[in-house]
């Protein structure tokens, strides 16, 4: 039962991940997504680790968790930027296309 | 050489200096910085020397139980992209000062970045486990998203964003591989001296999460696109920062994990792959240089084109003898560092050439000739290299990777080499060209400083000497971490 509800949420964290990635979605979700994707990834590895790499994970986790989050809300930080800057009216602003 | 002093002497100094530019902004003018040049340069030469003397690098980690393999790995070839770094990082520098020696408020966010960016750089070269490559990476990702939206226009706020898109995805893949690395053999060292690792399947995935993710961050085509938007919107000598140094890191960390677990990644399907996917960088980068109206634009995609020329290296290792690998390493890397130099060179003196003439437009050059020969002759000098004529830098590296290729029977690379040369000489000889045709105005050219004009032409100079002095850089790859 246990097992079943695990592989339930780490189907939904890797879906919600990979969703504005997929369906190119504004920079605030895209940055959304790669937390849950972080996230969904560490939850794997804790299955997969054996015992004596405990502590390796820990140090990546620790490490990896705060650099993500840093680096989500600065994709957050600058799309909010770049909206102000384009009045919200370029089309091209959540599309990461335009050169 | 088991004094872990020196080296963290040169990963620490760039820091301490970065602490003092956010501190006493003051102090930055250019004798601050150019001491603090010197004083990293005195470092990495002495570092050099006593690896040279000594004949054989050292691996600085903790030793105690469960250590996982984090530490330090001095041997040649991490010496020789940190004295590439430091070479480079200086030119920059000092371009960098007299190119915004009028913007004072720009300046005090400005060279904390660049020096924790060379930090970040030298701790990537000297790092032995996943953990300290990841934790340079990032540093580094962050200060370049900081110099790629510096002026905080829409434009560069957007190519960092793009960046940053595949800074998160090459960060999520390189995370994950060192977890599965982790999870098959408990330890995240990048090399482990004397042993390989031995595939599975946890490592088989470690083995496609690092390498995609380190594709995606050194911008092999097809994942390319983020470059040249980013390389293209910032000031010149940052352009010429990350074109020389930021995505050779990735590249770098995945050839000395080829190189390392050969059994695990060396598979002659997976050598293929790249290799068609390096030719079609090759191709398609010099096409679009070849087409760009603006100036950093076909420099940026030259990028392109020339990173192929790098991941030609792993065919040539999957399906070739120990011998012929050690050929196509050398070959790789030479062209990594002749590329540094001359890209270097060329965003500089494409940056003086734009203040000239105020616009970065390539038809815009018309008359420059004139104007800015110095600058030109470095672009010049540079294109050499990057063409890959004799006797530049370019040259040796092309010439040994063709040799390679002909070592393991694989003579198809040869046409991608040719053609890829061809293709570079059609885009530098395009501005050349241009710059040799008269407007149909007056003139109306800026002139910035004859010290602008200096560092590109020493880094020019260095990518075309390089072909005569490529023993030297030869010699330090060839020094391992002593057992």
């Amino acid at each position: 039962m246990l097992d079943t509800v695990l592989l339930l949420g780490w189907s939904l964290l890797l879906l919600a991940g990979l969703w504005p990635f997929l369906t190119r979605r504004h920079f605030v979700f895209r940055a959304l997504g790669f937390l849950a994707l972080t996230l969904a990834g560490f939850a794997f590895l804790a299955h997969v680790v054996p015992e004596e790499g405990w502590s390796g994970l820990l140090l990546l986790a620790g490490l990896g968790l705060p650099v993500s989050l840093a680096l989500a809300l600065l994709c957050v930080f600058l799309a909010r930027r770049l909206e102000k800057l384009t009045a919200t009216s370029d089309p091209d602003l959540g599309e990461g296309r335009n050169d | 050489m088991t004094d872990p002093a020196l080296p963290l002497a040169i990963l620490l100094q760039p820091l301490v200096w970065a602490l003092l530019a956010l501190a006493r902004p003051g102090l930055m003018g250019l004798w601050g910085l150019m001491l603090g040049v010197l004083l990293n340069g005195v470092l990495v030469l002495g570092l050099t020397l006593r690896l040279l003397a000594e004949g054989g690098g050292v691996l600085l980690v903790p030793g105690w139980p469960g250590d996982l393999g984090v530490g330090l790995r001095i041997d040649g070839t991490a010496v020789l992209f940190v004295l590439l770094t430091w070479l480079i990082a200086s030119c920059c520098v000092f371009q960098a000062h007299w190119f915004f020696r009028d913007q004072p408020l720009l300046c005090r966010r400005l060279w904390p970045m660049v020096l924790v960016l060379w930090t970040g750089m030298n701790l990537i070269w000297v790092a032995n486990d996943l953990l300290l490559v990841y934790l340079g990476m990032e540093i580094v990702a962050f200060c370049v998203i900081g110099l790629i939206a510096l002026n905080g226009q829409a434009q560069p706020i957007r190519a960092a964003l793009r960046y940053l898109q595949a800074v998160l995805l090459g960060t999520l893949a390189l995370l994950l591989g060192a977890g599965f690395v982790l999870a098959s053999h408990a330890s995240l060292a990048l090399t482990v001296p004397g042993e390989s690792l031995e595939s599975t399947l946890p490592l088989a995935v470690a083995s496609a999460l690092i390498t995609g993710g380190l594709i995606y961050r050194a911008a092999l085509f097809p994942l390319h696109t983020w470059l040249p938007p980013a390389h293209g919107s910032s000031y010149a000598p940052l352009s010429a920062l990350l074109s020389a140094l930021v995505t050779k890191a990735s590249f770098y960390v995945l050839a000395r994990y080829w190189l390392a677990n050969e059994s695990l990644f060396a598979s002659e399907l997976m050598g293929v792959f790249i290799g068609l996917l390096a030719s079609a960088a090759i191709l398609w980068g010099g096409w679009m240089a070849w087409r760009q109206v603006k100036l950093k634009m076909l420099v940026a995609y030259s990028s392109v084109n020339q990173v192929g020329y790098f991941f030609l290296m792993f065919p040539l290792i999957a399906g070739g003898t120990p011998e012929v690998a050690e050929v196509a390493r050398n070959g790789a890397l030479l062209q990594v560092i002749s590329h540094a130099l001359a890209k270097a060179a060329i965003f500089m003196s494409v940056g003086n050439l734009a203040l000239a003439i105020g616009s970065e437009r390539v038809e815009g050059l018309a008359g420059v000739s004139r104007f800015l020969p110095l600058s030109l002759l470095s672009f010049g000098l540079a294109g050499v290299s990057l063409m890959g004529l004799p006797p530049s830098g370019g040259f040796l590296a092309k010439w040994t990777l063709l040799q390679a290729s002909l070592g393991a029977g694989q003579w198809w690379w040869i046409i991608v080499l040719l053609l890829g040369g061809f293709l570079s000489a059609a885009y530098v000889f395009r501005v050349y060209r241009q710059t040799y045709l008269e407007g149909p105005g007056e003139d109306d050219f800026h002139y910035g400083s004859l010290w602008m004009e200096v560092a590109p032409m020493l880094l020019a100079l260095l990518a075309v000497g390089l072909g005569l002095l490529g023993g030297i850089p030869l010699a330090l790859l060839d020094i391992e971490v002593l057992p």
